[in-house]
């Protein structure tokens, strides 16, 4: 008997507009409690939600990316329930109209290419956070965070693996820092998964009961915890007994899926339409505006990459893997070759900036200067350690290659080889201005000089290529 | 910056200190200015130097915030109402807060935790609700104009109840933010006053965008001041009959009739019109702003902010005491009614089936106006103010003193009641309503019938 | 339509209300009243085709008015100067059920 299982997902995202959703408190991670906090967010009597403009941009990119409709009105509600750190006993949120429905997502994972149904995205506000161990027998409550902007993405139960839904989310982080709407940064909560999973007969179009699982906080655990929960759901079915639905936490101690404390009430959270905000709108004029500005994605330019450039799957894969990173590529494939730029990037570049750095490098070393430098390297003015020194060199100090090379002398090439196939290369271009040397006109010797310098970047070591060049004239 | 023989407020508050702790005592104020509240001076504005007090549901710096609640006894906002700041910025001096019904939950302030107010004419009758107090301070005197709110006819009412001029104007006109909410879709701040151009500079003062209340209109505020000499040569009065049925006493039938023909002399066009939703108004009210009173009123959970009780048991305790001691009884029998029609199983029936209902009646008022009525007139409430403790027994009979007023916040349509008369000395209220954004043809046919009406009309 | 025992402590639970008896009977009585009240609300005619009505009837606003970039609003004093329980910071609560009073 094979089994299938049938996963979904629920990801939140916080948006990287650094302010709250509905006021205009900063939002910083790791500050002390209480300290963004406003009128708005603490709950107070009084204090109205007002829209910010930025965390709306934010997320209609990422609905458009994810291939949704956005409806021309979408609505706010409440969702009611009591929680301390929940101020209002409500928070905003879309319900009935969100802002994204229906989408799609293509990905690649290890079995190949997969596409996935994107439900809705929304948006809503997040909750503070609690405190339970700070004080015996009390909670503290922070409320920086409340009210900091998030997009909850639903997806279809279109996933059938832990490895696919860990590779969807990592498409997906990846995608989001592209199109710059969030950070995800899961450490501090900036990205938050539940998934709903459950098992049935390979082929059966039966809708089985689902497990819920929460409070995941890394992709390695959520393959990890979809894996378990699917093992125990398969033995479970096979013993003949009935997989109930529930709600199971991630314990992250013991790395294991535990059921939830159902002593949770009946969750009636009464949505209603929200009256102190009116419907967000968007006009089709804003729309293609927005869609206009989306940036390739990661997977079109992987592709792009392998079939444009010629480099490998591989190569693409990690050059792909930030925006800056890809971009950066591209600008120095336009003066150097597609390979030797992917191996100066994923090489010396990656060892100087670390991984997914190059937004810093591509400060410190534009593409342009990297190109000088390869070019350097590759006419052998310099040799590829040199080149390495100088690459820090530039990167540490921002400036440009040959001036590093003038510096540190790297240039004063004296390689009798090197400087031989300079000469050998001036000397070949004129062929007339050689035989008038050896009639006697000894001042094309200079002009000799001169072409091998400029062929060398400055770089020839003048009195040995004077003497290596009398040497060759006089042998002719 | 001018001073007006130094600090004239100083001597209006204390001649409402001295009332208020005499025997005609009215429990107007749950809070009055010290001297340290009180500015020096003032800065030149339409309002410089005037008196006001403001409804105890309107956050005031300096002056606690109560919503008259067991609940935030005590409670100092760390902010101020935009309408307030717009009061300062106009040179009027608050006064005092205001009683009023718990959270703006009544129509008798009979459900004021620190007791009710009482109508300076007749100290054994209600002064209505939920505005009461602001009512009863304007109509004795001690002070010229005074904030309210409005959600389902708490400030109309009352300043019918206690012969004063009061304005709901349009949902949007004036800023929210700052004023307790208890039914957000319906609720605006209000302006009482003695005469109609004393309740249109107060509007006027405090109308206009406010970029932190989303449901705040960015257009142009008319010059009310001058609607008031304009007249009603010209204008259409629609009457609709629907307000002049079952329940109506005859003697303020009789008032508003009076009304009607003071408007014809005076050169209006009187039109009968019909609103055929008129009697689903109350029951759709009922149901809109317990649904949206139960969610706005889960942030009194003794955690930020206000009384705490329980806190010593677990959190549920703390959740359930300090709500259940807080809360009144009136507001507890809101929060069960809205939190039962939001419920699973019942919000079609109840809460989406008003949704609807507000639909209709809305359209009711869009049929009117698009067929030529500037305005409609009617009796602001069907009886004259009632006794203390008369309907306190039953609800549903309290709620149908509303039954007159509660449209104009489900069609968010301003409205305004002047008084047309009296009976048996008791004040009775006529209420004008336009459509969206008519404030100024309020005023122009409120200020008509004050003049041919009001006390001092021939 | 006419409210049950059972009913009213499921709302009460839902609002966070604690209710006596006698006054949950008190408060059963009130709210079937006004049920009863308002159940006429079926007979508005309602049903088919009135969408339900939104904020914005009368308002002519552009679609993109209402979102903006404000500064928060500055507290006059400190955010646990109203609380009734603040340390170092913090508004404290009882724990909620579930949680052991030391984390974990």
């Amino acid at each position: 008997m094979t089994w299938e299982a049938v996963i979904g997902l629920e990801v939140h995202v916080q948006l990287r507009s650094g302010r709250k959703l509905f006021c205009g408190d900063r939002v910083v991670f790791g500050d002390p409690p209480n300290t963004h906090v406003c009128p708005v967010c603490l709950g107070l009597p009084g204090a109205l939600p007002v829209l910010d403009r930025q965390a709306v941009d934010l997320a209609l990119r990422a609905a458009l990316a994810l291939g949704c409709t956005v409806p021309r009105t979408s609505t706010w509600a409440r969702k009611n329930y009591f929680y301390p750190d929940l101020p209002k006993g409500y928070q905003i949120t879309q319900f009935e109209h969100p802002m994204g429905i229906g989408g799609r997502v293509d990905f690649d994972s290890d079995g190949g290419a997969k596409s996935l149904r994107i439900r809705r995205i929304h948006v809503e506000e997040d909750a503070g956070k609690s405190l339970h161990a700070r004080r015996p027998g009390r909670t503290g409550i922070d409320l920086n965070r409340a009210g900091a902007p998030l997009v909850e993405i639903v997806t279809e139960p279109d996933l059938r693996s832990p490895g696919d839904a860990r590779a969807f989310l990592q498409s997906l982080k990846r995608d989001l820092a592209y199109l710059d709407v969030s950070d995800c940064n899961m450490e501090q909560g900036g990205l938050r998964v539940d998934a709903n999973v459950s098992v049935r007969r390979a082929g059966s179009a039966v809708l089985e009961a689902k497990v819920e699982i929460k409070n995941v906080n890394s992709f390695s655990y959520i393959e990890k915890a979809l894996t378990q929960e699917i093992a125990r759901q398969i033995e479970s079915r096979e013993a003949g007994s009935a997989v109930r639905a529930e709600t199971r936490v991630w314990d992250d101690r013991r790395r294991e899926l535990r059921t939830m404390r159902s002593k949770e009430e009946s969750s009636d959270y009464r949505y209603f339409p929200e009256p102190d905000l009116p419907p967000l709108a968007f006009g089709p004029e804003e729309l293609a505006a927005v869609r206009a500005t989306l940036p390739e994605l990661s997977r079109a330019r992987r592709r792009r990459f392998v079939s444009e450039f010629g480099v490998s799957t591989y190569a693409a894969g990690v050059l792909t893997r930030t925006r800056a990173w890809a971009d950066y590529f591209e600008a120095l494939a336009l003066d150097v070759a597609p390979g030797e730029a992917a191996n100066w990037i994923m090489g010396p570049i990656s060892a100087i900036v670390g991984e997914g750095g190059g937004s810093e490098a591509a400060i410190r070393v534009p593409p342009h200067r990297l190109a000088e430098l390869i070019a350097l390297v590759e006419s052998a003015a310099i040799s590829r350690s040199a080149g390495r020194t100088v690459l820090e060199a530039m990167a540490a100090e921002g400036v440009s290659a040959p001036e590093v090379v003038r510096r540190e002398g790297l240039g004063q090439v004296a390689d009798r080889q090197v400087l031989e196939g300079w000469i050998d290369t001036i000397l070949n271009e004129d062929e007339g201005a050689v035989a008038r040397y050896r009639a006697g006109e000894e001042q094309v010797l200079g002009h000799f000089m001169g072409r091998i310098m400029t062929l060398s970047a400055g770089r020839a070591h003048p009195t040995e290529v004077r003497r290596l060049l009398q040497e060759k004239l006089r042998e002719g | 910056m001018k001073s007006r023989g130094g600090r004239p407020w100083l001597a209006a508050r204390d001649q409402i200190r001295a009332s208020e702790a005499g025997p005609e005592s009215l429990n107007a104020f749950l809070a009055l200015a010290e001297d340290g509240d009180m500015p020096d001076s003032v800065p030149d504005g339409p309002l410089s130097g005037v008196p006001v007090a403001v409804k105890d549901n309107l956050v005031t710096a300096g002056l606690p915030t109560t919503c008259a609640s067991r609940l935030l006894e005590g409670y100092q906002s760390p902010f101020e109402a935009t309408a307030v700041r717009r009061l300062r910025a106009a040179g009027a001096v608050v006064i005092g807060k205001t009683n009023m019904d718990e959270f703006g939950m009544g129509s008798s302030n009979e459900h004021s935790a620190f007791g009710p107010a009482l109508n300076p004419v007749d100290r054994n009758r209600v002064p209505g609700g939920s505005s009461g107090g602001s009512a009863a301070a304007v109509a004795a005197g001690y002070v010229p104009i005074a904030l309210g709110s409005d959600t389902g006819g708490s400030v109309r009412q009352p300043a019918a109840f206690c012969g004063v001029v009061g304005v709901k104007p349009t949902y949007g006109r004036v800023s929210r933010y700052g004023l307790v909410a208890f039914a957000s879709s319906l609720d605006q701040v209000g302006a009482l006053g003695r005469t109609v151009y004393d309740a249109a500079r107060l509007l006027q003062a405090v109308s206009g965008h406010d970029p932190r209340d989303a449901t705040s209109s960015t257009r142009p505020v008319p010059d009310l001041r001058a609607a008031a000499s304009r007249g009603v040569g010209g204008l259409v009065v629609g009457i609709p009959d629907e307000y002049l049925r079952d329940g109506l006493d005859p003697a303020v039938r009789r008032c508003v009739d009076e009304g009607v023909e003071a408007l014809h002399d005076a050169g209006a066009e009187i039109r009968q019109v019909s609103l055929p939703h008129t009697r689903f108004a109350v029951p759709c009210y009922q149901v809109l702003a317990a649904a949206e009173a139960s969610s706005n009123l889960a942030r009194f959970d003794g955690v930020r902010y206000g009384r705490r009780s329980g806190g010593d048991g677990d959190l549920g305790d703390l959740y359930e005491v300090t709500r259940t001691e807080g809360f009144g009884r009136e507001v507890k029998r809101r929060i069960v009614l809205g939190t039962f029609v939001l419920s699973a199983g019942y919000q079609d029936r109840y809460y989406s089936q008003a949704q609807r209902v507000r639909a209709l009646i809305s359209a009711d008022f869009g049929r009117a106006f698009n067929d030529g009525v500037h305005a409609l007139f009617t009796p602001t409430t069907p009886t004259p103010a009632f006794r203390l403790g008369e309907r306190l027994g039953n609800p549903v009979q309290m709620y149908l003193s509303d039954v007159y007023t509660v449209h104009a916040n489900l069609s968010g349509i301003p409205a305004m009641s002047v008084p047309i008369g009296t009976v048996d000395g008791l004040p009775v209220g006529g209420q004008i309503m336009a459509p969206w954004w008519g404030e100024e043809t309020l005023v122009s046919i409120g200020a008509t019938l004050e003049a041919r009406l009001g006390e001092g009309a021939g | 339509m006419s409210l049950s025992a059972a009913d009213v402590l499921r709302i009460a639970n839902l609002a966070k209300l604690r209710l006596a008896s006698g006054e949950e009977e008190r408060l059963r009585e009130d709210t079937t009243n006004i049920l009863e009240f308002v159940d006429r609300l079926g007979e508005a005619g309602a049903e088919e085709g009135v969408a339900p009505t939104s904020l914005t009837d009368g308002r002519d606003d552009d679609a993109r008015e209402g979102r903006r970039r404000l500064e928060p609003d500055p507290l006059s004093h400190e955010p646990g100067a109203m609380a009734p329980q603040w340390e170092d910071g913090l508004f404290l609560v009882p724990p909620p059920s579930g949680v052991t009073p030391e984390g974990s």
